[in-house]
Parts: C-alpha cells; structure tokens; sequence
C-alpha cells in the first residue's frame, strides 16, 4: 500500500473518529432513600471503593396535606434528617431528589404549579445547606405521573427548572418504564435528563413466586423505546429486595429491604412453604410491623444477576440512543445504598453493574 | 368530604340520588398537632390515600356497620379507615383550648379572658415587659391598650400575674429554639444554655404546683431540643413528680417529649411505653401516639410490655397495637388483661369494618365478640353483641345474627336509663341494618326474607352513617335474585349506555313487564325498586312506543303513545341540510303517533303521495337516531340508537316509488345521511366516536349525482361539502 493510501485511510479514520468519539465512562451514583442520613462504614466504603461521584439523596416528599380543618394543600413531608454520620465521602455530589405524589399534582390550581415549585426549591435549599451538600448542580423530580396529571406536573417541572437555572442548576427526572413506552400518552418531561428506573416492572403480588422488582421479560418489553427517547438517559438499577406480607390473596405490606435470608433466619415461628415462600405460624412484630398467625411471606429481590442483566440489557438499546453529553455524561445509579443491599452484592457484581453502561 | 358520583346517577330511574344521604364525615378531635411538629415526627396526613382523577374509595361506602354506635366516648378519628393516612383530621384549637382551660384556673378572673387570651398567644417580648412594669406599679409604665386592667391589680391577684407575665415571657423566649433542626431562628447553643439557666432557676423560685409543672414542661421542650436525648430522658425521670400535676394534659404532652427522648435515644422499648402512657393520659393524643406506635420486632415489643407498670398500662400498649396494627390480635390479648376494659369496643369495631371492608372470615372475631358480649362487667355489652350479629349477618348467617341482635337489645336494656336516648336510638338503626344485610346476603333467601330485609333497610333514619353503602349492597343483591324486569328498576341501565346494554329494552315484552311492575307492584320488594327507580306509567307508555317504533309496529307505537299529551320539543318529520339542534316545537307524542300509522298507510299507495309518505317516515326515524337532530324527541328513555336500518327501509322504499325527480333527490340525499350513520354505527359497532377515515355513502351519493338537473341536487352541491368533494372526485 502506497503512503498516499495510508494517508487516505487514516484522514477517513480521524473523520469517523471525529463523527462518532467514544461515549465517557458513565458516572457511578447510588440511592439513597432514608428519612434520616447516615453512612454506615460498609455504605461510606462502598462509596469509595466504588469511585462513587453522585449520591441521589431523597430530600423529602410533597404531599397533600389537610392543615386543620381547611383545604388540603400540597407539602412538604418527611424531609431528611442528619443522623449520626452524614459526612460524605470527597468528591461524592449529593443530588436532591424530591418525590412528588400524584394527588399533591392533582390539586395545584392556577398559579399552584409556581407556587409550590418556589417552595420545593427553597425547601431544597435549605436541606442541601442543613446537609452541607454545596451548591446544587441537579435536582431531580420523581413523580408517577399519568396522562391525567401530566399537564400539572410538566407545568411544576417547567417553573423548577426556571428556578433552578438562575442557580446554575439542572433539573432531572425519573421515568417509569410505562412512562418511556407510553410517552404519546404521558408525554415527554420538560428537563434537562430523564433517569429511567428498571425495576418495580409489575404489580405487588403476594402469590407464589411472584417477581415485581425485575423481570427480564417485561423489563424487554419497554426497553425498545428507549432508543429514540427524546431525552438524555441516566439508567437506576436495583439491587433491593422486599417480603410480600399476605392474607386470604391480599396483600397485606411490603416488607422493604427483607429477603428470603432474613425469613429463613426466623425458622422459630416463620415455616418455609416453598422458594422464599413462608407461613406465620404465630402473630408477632417483626419488620416494624405485625404479622397474624397463618399470613404467607414471600420474598423477591434483584440479584446480581437480575440486576446485570438489567444493565446488560440497557446499555443494548442505550447504545442505539443519541449520545447526548450536553448536560453531563450518563449516570448509572443503583438503588439503593443500604448495608442490607451490600451484603447482597458485592463490590466486583457492583464493578460489574457500573462498567455494564457507558 | 369527597363528592362521589351515585352509583346510579346516570340511569333514567335513578334521579333522587342517594348522595343526599350519606352524612358528612364528623372531624376528629385530635389535640396536639402542634406538639406533633415541634416533636419532628412525621406530619399527620389525614388525606385520601390515592387519587388518580376519579372519586377514591371511602369506608363509609363499602362497610355497613356505623361505629358512631360506639356513643361519642372513642374519637371518629380512631375508626377504621384505610383511605386516608392517620388518623382522622388535626383538631385545629384544641392545644390552645386546653391551655386557656389550664389558666382559667389558675388565675381565676383576675384578667378579663380575652386579655389574657391576647398575652398568652400574641404579646411581644417588650409588651410583655410592659405588662410586668405596670401591674408591678413601677413609676410611669402603662400597659398597652388591650390590657388596661393590668395597672390595676391588687394583692393576689397581682401576684399571680405578674408570676404568669414573667411564666409567659419565659416560654416565648422557648419558643424559637422548639426545633430539632437548627437554622437563622432557632438560637445559638449559647443562649439556649443561658434559658436553661435562667429556667432552672425560675422553676426552683416557681410557687404552686401550678407554675412549676409550666416550667418544667417548657424546659423539658428545651432540653429535648437542644440536649442530648439521653439528657431529656433524664431530666424528665428526674422532674417527673413536677411534671405530672395538675394539667392532665400537659402531663400527657411531657410524656410524649418522653417518648420522642427515648425513641431518639435508641431506648426504643421506653418509647413505646410512653407512648402508651401519653395515650393513657390523654385518650385525645391517640391519633400521634398510635401513628408513632411501631415496635420495630417482637423481641422490642416484650421489653416493652414488660417494662409495663400494671395492667392499665398493658391495656393502652395492646390499644395501640390495636389501632396501628391488628385490632383482633389486640382486642384478644386486652380481652385476657381485663374482659370489662373499655378499649374493647372500639378495637372490636374496627377489625369488624376492616373484615367487612376485605371480605375476610368474620368468624374469629364473631366467637371473641360473643365472648365479650358474654363476660360479667362488660363494658357496652351491646356493642359487643352486635358485632357478632354483624359478623354472622356477613356470612348470611340469619338465624345468628338475629339471635345476636336480641342479646345485644337485651344488654342494652339491662343498662336501664343509660341504654336510653342516642345510644338506643342508634343501636335499633344499626339492629335493623345488620339483619337487613343477613337476610339479602342469606343465599336461600325467599321472597318474604327479601321483602323484610327491604323493610328493614328502607326506612333507617339519615343519621345512620352507612345507609348508603346498605340501600346500595341491598339493590345489587335484591337484582341478583329478581328477574330482568323487576333488577332493571333495582339496578336500572343508564341510559347513555352501549347497544348492547340497552338491548332488552327494544324487547317491548321486557318494557311491558317493567310497566307492569310500575303500575302495580306486588311486594316489598317491588315498591321499593319503584321508589327507587322514580319511573311512571307515562315514562314506561314512551319507552314502549319506541321499542315498537324501532322494529317497524308503527301501529303498536302510535298506540302506547294515544294519551301522551306532551308536545314534542322537535318536529321529528322536518328534513333539515345539517344536524341543527331543533326546529322549534312540535305536535304532541300522541299526535306524532297517530301521524305514524297515517304515513303508513299512505305509504302504500304506489305513486308519488306514497313515496313521499314513506320518505316522511324515513326521515323521521333517521332523526330520532342517535346523533341526528329530533334525537330529543327521545327524552330520559332507553331507546337511543344509531342503527339507521328502519330509517334506510323506508327511505329505499320511498326512492324506488318515487316518479318526481326532484322528490328522489331529496329522498337520495336523505338517504346518504341514514347511510352514513348507518355505516359508522356498523363500523365501531356501538356508539364511539368516530376514528379513522369518515365512511362515505357512495351508492346514495351516486343516486343522487345521478339527478344532475335538478335544483334539490344542484341546492346539495352548494350546501354540503362532504358531497361536494366526493362529487369532485367522481365527476
């Protein structure tokens, strides 16, 4: 080959280069969903070892709140607290996120969505200051919201991010995977990023076996759509478990963060029935809640196996999206951060999970 | 309250809605919403749990037992009620009412009330001061305006006001640093040190029991704010004998600062324990306590139980569980405690609305009911009996839950002059409400079970709380075991249904069995679907004669119609270009059908007064079509339609008799018209809107394209664009 062609070859290899550069490594983020922050020593070295640059931190939720006896307006309730250690590790970002129930949307009014977006900011100022988080660089708004309150919630995230631009400030926020597909009906969200959660795929079912957190067939169901999705994408992967505490078919509570570990250390009054399956044999407290003789515990969880796979299985339709780095690289966040979830995945699985997406 | 569309409010026979009927939710009474904040747990939220555009369910439509049965001595808030979180509305002045009841008794008239009113909840600092200058006579200092009557004060009295001033000033300065969270308000360590100082001191110097449980309690607030919580706990142990008189209310409230202290504390077994003591104390603060009330294990909720001291306070910790989170579990173990407490009944109400609202087995709580019912020194015995009766009645249980309601009238009357008044009042409304409910659930249930369960059910007084959830279950049950005419009044379709639905009221077999019900029902049963339903003979004679109209017995229809003296509010045989909304009034039902069998019989002769007499038809019934423009003509009946076939039966009748051109053009174009609604009504199947590309009707427009020359053509071309266009398309 003549030096002319290799001249050739390589010009058309810088263009191509030019036109497609490699996507950034994703930024590692964590959950964390707590109404008191704290790291625990495995939490706060999971950070660490993990090179872990965003904590998504619930700040608290707006809710509707009836005030005596007058109209019930939309508040803020349960906003974190410091707990023992909330000193973060260098170089981790807290980002704030705020979860907004539908009914709080429902009830805006006119001139509400204004309102109750200068409360939230304000609000989330004054926990990022309590918290010592620095200056907010995202705020993220996590809603289910339906085509039936999307116009309320479009209209609050628009004057958010109104707000928060005269901060310097982005505005993100969670997609549901119904939200992704049906995004003619429920609309596209007015910010700058949408995060989309893989997990919680399908109803909350007591009966034998039943997967709700993850399920590869369902979750491949939605992913199709994220390929066109008219928003930069940061991707939420699970790693959390639950219990389905149920009676006569109904489901009675969710046992957040109970696997089938934990109920098989509780052989004294809880009899295994089949996998992660067990029968109360006596009424007791357990979890911070009571269970009645005779009701049936099943347990479901993302394994590190469901959760790569879930990884896996995004960054396939991630790759064929737009790679749109304008508002930051991508962010893969696992939620969430608990020594109960860590012990559950360790630190190569994790490895494994945030090196999955680029 | 949330407005809730009535089940039936869309059915032509059910105008009077039983939304007039169902009370307003009575506002719990629930102190210490303020106590609650500053205590930074999570705020009370007694709000719908979901809300998604429609009505959300609420308990008081889907159980039928009344718990105000339990006679006003357990708060409406404490009920069961899985829809809104919490426990029943804050009560907005109940904290300041207990504290103006507090100081009315301390100082005893020596300040007007309003005065003090103002001092207590809204004097400045600096106001304070004056009034402390004034009433202690110091040289040139005036009271403010509001409180003239300060400088005048004398001997005792003045004394305590002056300690009350000073009291007041202290818990003002409290009063910004009453928050766990610190920020531009809430103080410096400092001067959060230097109050506890100036407090512990003033405490020390404080007169009467009076003063010095204010004190104590304020810096208890304190400590719990700015102190470790450890150290709050501490301080509480220490001053509990100060803190525990005389105000049973702030006693209760020191012992929910306990409680937060220990929770805090990791002492979390303590803090249960306060908890119950608070509600002990207090039986108004179980909406926070029972919120707050979650033994995170077993092995937490024993040491609780176990730091118990006696039974009473055994007895408020199962409450609490009872209330938080499993009323059965607790009502058994109180049960065991103590069969006469009286925390029995409302734990008992509760599971029995909650087994009704999820459609559990009622029976292990029916055989402890029973037991209660049974136990000597029971409280409210009759409380107990008719939760079992209730129980048995759920299972369609009736000769139970008729034994059970007796026991529990018999109970009631025992009482004597007690048992009288509200409380018999209710129990004989909630008696004939629960043997109602067995009597339609019984699944052999004959007719004269029906008709009682109806006597029973229709006449409970507007103040019993579930009557609408009772007149509701009662009509779906009652429909089930009827036949289709006598359940089409019990449950009546709406009129703005689907086809389908409204096919057997085309039947005019099935309407003629409904007026007969209408026109003299045989039963209870019977005349109750007839209230009900509001329907009368007139509106039943309509019903019929469109029934008739639609399968082509013009003569039948005229003849249900021959006494309807009403007017029409639209001419249904006035052709119009465009669907307007109405050509003014028209003849009479009565004369609309007689003009009916007059074009029909005209309509058979062979000529062009034939063929325009079936036009007339034709254009009549397309107008009374569902989307065309007589379709008023119709009224609150069940005979709307878009089936178009009658109206083109007529109209291809009329178009091949027809000799004048003209004539035919009008006859075509109407044609076009019933096809095009025809079309669509075939197309979607029932009544949707139309999607998708408009039907064209092609052979109609064809006909009348095919009339060129003349002027009712040319005058189509001109007025309709839909034919303009498809006419351009096929020139």
């Amino acid at each position: 080959m003549s030096n002319r062609s290799f001249t050739s070859l390589f010009a058309v290899a810088g263009l191509l280069a030019a036109c497609d550069p490699p996507a950034p490594p994703a930024r590692r983020g964590f959950y964390s969903w707590r109404t008191t922050f704290s790291l625990s020593p495995t939490e706060r070295a999971a950070l660490e070892q993990q090179h872990v640059e965003r904590l998504y931190l619930r700040f608290f939720d707006i809710e509707l709140v009836q005030a005596g006896s007058g109209p019930a307006v939309p508040a803020v309730v349960a906003p974190v607290t410091l707990g023992a250690e909330p000193a973060l590790p260098r170089g981790v970002e807290i980002v704030p996120v705020v979860f907004l129930k539908n009914q709080a949307l429902s009830h805006l009014g006119a001139g509400g969505a204004a309102r109750l977006a200068e409360q939230l900011f304000a609000e989330v100022e004054k926990r990022a200051a309590l918290l010592g988080a620095g200056p907010v660089r995202e705020l993220q708004l996590d809603c289910d919201w339906t085509a039936s309150t999307r116009e309320e919630f479009f209209a609050l995230a628009r004057a958010v991010q109104a707000l928060a631009y005269k901060e310097g400030a982005q505005v993100s926020a969670t997609l549901r995977l119904h939200q992704l597909k049906y995004r003619e009906r429920t609309g596209v969200p007015p910010v700058s990023r949408g995060m989309v959660m893989l997990y919680n795929l399908a109803p909350v079912s007591g009966a034998p076996g039943a997967r709700a957190i993850y399920d590869p067939q369902i979750a491949e169901s939605y992913l199709s759509r994220m390929d066109d999705y008219p928003l930069p994408l940061d991707v939420a992967l699970p790693l959390f478990a639950w219990t389905v505490q149920s009676r006569g078919g109904r489901v009675e509570r969710l046992l957040d963060g109970v696997a089938e570990a934990d109920l098989a250390a509780e052989s004294g009054w809880l009899r295994r029935t089949g996998p992660g399956r067990f029968i109360a044999q006596e009424s007791r407290f357990f979890q911070s809640g009571f269970v009645r003789e005779g009701d049936l515990l099943q347990a479901d969880a993302a394994s590190p196996a469901d959760a790569l796979d879930a990884a896996s299985r995004a960054a396939a339709h991630l790759a064929a999206a737009r790679a749109d780095t304008s508002t930051g690289p991508r962010t893969i966040s696992l939620f969430d951060l608990s020594d109960r979830n860590l012990r559950r995945h360790d630190p190569a699985s994790l490895d494994r999970l945030f090196r999955a997406i680029r | 309250m949330t407005q809730r569309a009535s089940t039936d409010s869309s059915a032509r026979f059910g105008k009077r809605t039983t939304e007039s009927l169902r009370r307003a939710r009575v506002p719990g009474a629930l102190l210490g919403a303020a106590l609650l904040v500053a205590l930074g747990f999570a705020v009370a939220r007694p709000v719908p749990a979901e809300a998604c555009g429609w009505a959300p369910d609420e308990i008081d439509d889907l159980t039928t037992f009344d718990p105000h049965l339990l006679a006003g001595a357990e708060l409406p808030g404490l009920f069961y009620d899985p829809f809104h979180s919490g426990f029943g509305p804050g009560c907005d002045d109940c904290l300041k009412k207990a504290l103006l009841a507090d100081w009315a008794g301390d100082l005893d008239g020596a300040l007007p009330e309003g005065a003090w009113e103002r001092i207590l909840f809204q004097a400045t600092l600096p106001e304070l001061d004056q009034l402390i200058f004034s009433a202690k006579g110091k040289r040139g200092a005036q009271p403010p305006q509001w409180a003239p009557s300060v400088a005048k004060l004398s001997g005792p009295a003045k004394e305590r006001v002056v300690a009350a001033l000073y009291f007041t000033g202290f818990a003002r300065r409290v009063e910004p640093m009453a928050q766990l969270e610190v920020d531009a308000t809430s103080g410096s360590p400092g001067a959060a040190a230097a109050l506890l100082k100036g407090g512990d001191a003033a405490l020390a110097r404080a007169q009467g029991d009076f003063l010095q449980q204010r004190y104590a309690f304020q810096l208890l607030r304190l400590r719990y704010y700015k102190s470790a919580p450890e150290a709050a706990l501490a301080w509480f142990d220490a001053h509990e004998p100060k803190l525990r008189g005389p105000s049973a209310n702030l006693a209760a409230r020191a012992h929910h600062y306990a409680a937060g202290a220990a929770l805090r504390a990791g002492q979390r077994p303590r803090g249960l324990l306060e908890l119950a003591r608070v509600y002990a104390q207090e039986p108004a603060l179980a909406p926070q306590t029972a919120r707050d009330f979650t033994p995170s294990g077993e092995h937490e909720w024993q040491a609780a139980l176990a730091l118990a001291k006696g039974d009473p306070e055994r007895l408020a910790l199962w409450t609490l569980v009872g209330l938080r989170h499993d009323a059965l579990t607790a009502a058994q173990r109180s049960f065991a405690l103590s069969p006469e407490t009286d925390r029995l009944a409302l734990l008992l109400v509760r599971e029995l609305t909650r087994v009704e609202q999820l459609g559990e087995d009622p029976r292990k709580l029916e055989a402890l009911a029973l037991q209660i019912a049974a136990a000597p020194k029971a409280d409210r015995p009759w409380v107990a009996a008719l939760v079992a009766a209730h129980g048995a009645a759920l299972r369609g249980d009736v000769p139970a839950a008729r034994a059970r309601v007796e026991q529990a009238r018999a109970a009631l009357t025992k009482v004597g002059p007690s048992g009288s008044g509200d409380v018999a009042a209710r129990l004989a409304a909630q008696a004939d409400a629960t043997l109602s409910l067995a009597l339609f659930t019984d699944a052999r249930s004959d007719a004269a079970a029906r008709d009682e369960a109806v006597r029973r059910a229709n006449p409970l007084p507007d103040r019993f709380d579930r009557k609408h959830a009772l007149l509701a279950r009662l009509k779906k049950q009652l429909a089930l075991a009827s036949p289709p005419a006598l359940a089409e009044l019990l449950q009546p379709t709406s009129t703005d249904a689907n086809e389908k639905e409204l096919g057997r009221w085309r039947d005019p077999a099935f309407v003629r069995a409904v007026a007969a019900i209408v026109r003299a029902p045989q039963s209870e049963v019977e005349r109750y679907a007839v209230q009900e339903a509001r329907a009368t003979p007139a509106d039943l004679d309509r019903e019929l004669s469109f029934a008739h109209l639609w399968r082509g017995e013009l003569t039948l229809s005229a003849a249900a119609l021959a006494q309807d003296a009403e007017p029409l509010l639209v001419d249904p045989f006035e052709p119009t270009w465009r669907d307007l909304p109405g050509s003014g009034p028209g003849p009479t039902y009565a004369a609309f059908g007689r003009r009916l069998v007059d074009l029909e019989q005209r309509a058979k002769r062979p000529d062009d007064d034939g063929a325009q007499a079936a036009f007339m038809l034709g254009v009549a019934l397309y107008n009374l079509t569902r989307h065309a423009p007589a379709r008023a003509v119709l009224g609150p009946t069940h005979q709307y339609t878009s089936d178009a076939r009658p109206a083109l039966s007529w109209l291809q009748r009329a178009y091949g008799q027809a000799r004048d051109k003209e004539l035919k053009a009008q006859i075509a174009f109407q044609g076009a018209k019933a096809d095009f609604e025809q079309q669509v009504f075939e197309r979607r199947g029932s009544d949707r809107f139309l999607e998708g590309p408009l039907p064209v009707p092609a052979s109609w427009y064809a006909r009348l394209a095919a009339l060129e020359g003349t002027g009712y053509q040319r005058e189509a071309l001109a007025e309709c664009g839909y034919y303009r266009r498809w006419r351009a398309q096929h020139p």
